[in-house]
């Protein structure tokens, strides 16, 4: 795809979200069946485009990543994922109430 | 007593063979445990397991005893990371896929066979999380003996060197343990802050 290490960076952030709605959803009690499939396809899509697209048995000497460099691209793959997640969650907020004030507007006049 | 050193390291050999005899036959087979046995599977998925348990708490007290695991389970993955690192630096034995019969199909690394890194981190990450929740845990130690398993498998661990691993994770394990129960109300507080403090907002969902 496009690099060892940002095909790693990428996998981690898609599984991520996929984990953060599920965590999300078991905190706030919304846990649903649609919630389980959404986030099963996120990490098993990321685990699949991860695996599939190259040649991922790879010592560190030859291109794969050390230990240090994998702990370091999932910190900041996670923190990505939270805050891409965050950042949906906000839009979605945003547009909702934005449509409810459009619908009452729509219903005073 | 060298005897006895003898006889582990014969019956160590003669259960890697037989364990390793069948790799390289069924291509779907391998390519299973090429994935299993990589640097990427099992590790990133009990990372994702320990992202799961920090965020997932309804209340505090399930936040607490679940951060608390993770943090635990962290250190102990530390730990044992650098137990190993202590160990290589004294001693080394060869890898596996020097000897004449066995086959090899992974990448071929250099440094020493005993004990398992990468099993005492992944054992490392699941036994706190064992300690905590029983189901997960399992799930986690599944995934740390089928890495195990595959490693021996490809060709680049003896059943000795996981075993070691192993062993290496549950003192890891045992010490972080002790330095928690000194530094609880410390850690309790940390996470209480994490929490509540109104600057770290932006790391909670």
């Amino acid at each position: 795809m496009l690099g060892f290490h940002l095909d790693y960076f990428i996998c981690c952030v898609i599984a991520v979200l996929g984990i953060v709605i599920l965590a999300s959803a078991h905190r706030t009690n919304r846990l649903r069946p649609p919630v389980y499939l959404l986030s099963t396809i996120l990490m098993v899509s990321a685990a699949a485009l991860f695996f599939s697209t190259s040649n991922r048995v790879l010592n560190d000497h030859e291109g794969g990543l050390d230990a240090n460099e994998q702990a370091i691209i999932f910190a900041l793959s996670g923190l990505t994922g939270l805050f891409t997640y965050k950042s949906v969650v906000f839009l979605r907020k945003y547009l909702m109430e934005r449509s409810w004030r459009r619908f009452l507007i729509f219903l005073s006049n | 007593m060298e005897t006895l050193f003898d006889f582990l390291v014969k019956l160590d050999k003669n259960a890697f063979l037989f364990i390793n005899a069948k790799s390289g036959t069924y291509p779907l087979v391998d390519s299973v445990a090429k994935i299993i046995a990589s640097d990427y599977l099992i590790p990133v998925s009990f990372s994702l397991i320990l992202v799961l348990i920090w965020f997932r708490g309804r209340s505090l007290k399930f936040q607490i005893e679940g951060r608390t695991a993770v943090l635990k389970s962290i250190s102990t993955l530390l730990s044992a990371c650098f137990v190993v690192f202590i160990l290589n630096e004294i001693a080394f034995r060869d890898r596996p896929y020097t000897l004449p019969d066995a086959r090899l199909i992974f990448y071929a690394p250099t440094d020493s066979s005993f004990p398992s890194n990468s099993v005492a981190a992944v054992a490392g990450m699941a036994i706190p999380i064992f300690r905590t929740y029983r189901v997960l845990g399992i799930i986690m130690l599944i995934g740390s003996f089928s890495l195990g398993v595959g490693r021996i498998f490809v060709g680049i661990h003896f059943p000795g060197d996981i075993i070691g691993g192993l062993l290496i994770a549950i003192v890891s394990f045992w010490i972080i343990g002790r330095v928690f129960d000194i530094f609880n109300k410390q850690v309790i507080y940390l996470i209480l802050l994490f929490e509540k403090s109104k600057w770290l907002k932006i790391f909670r969902i």
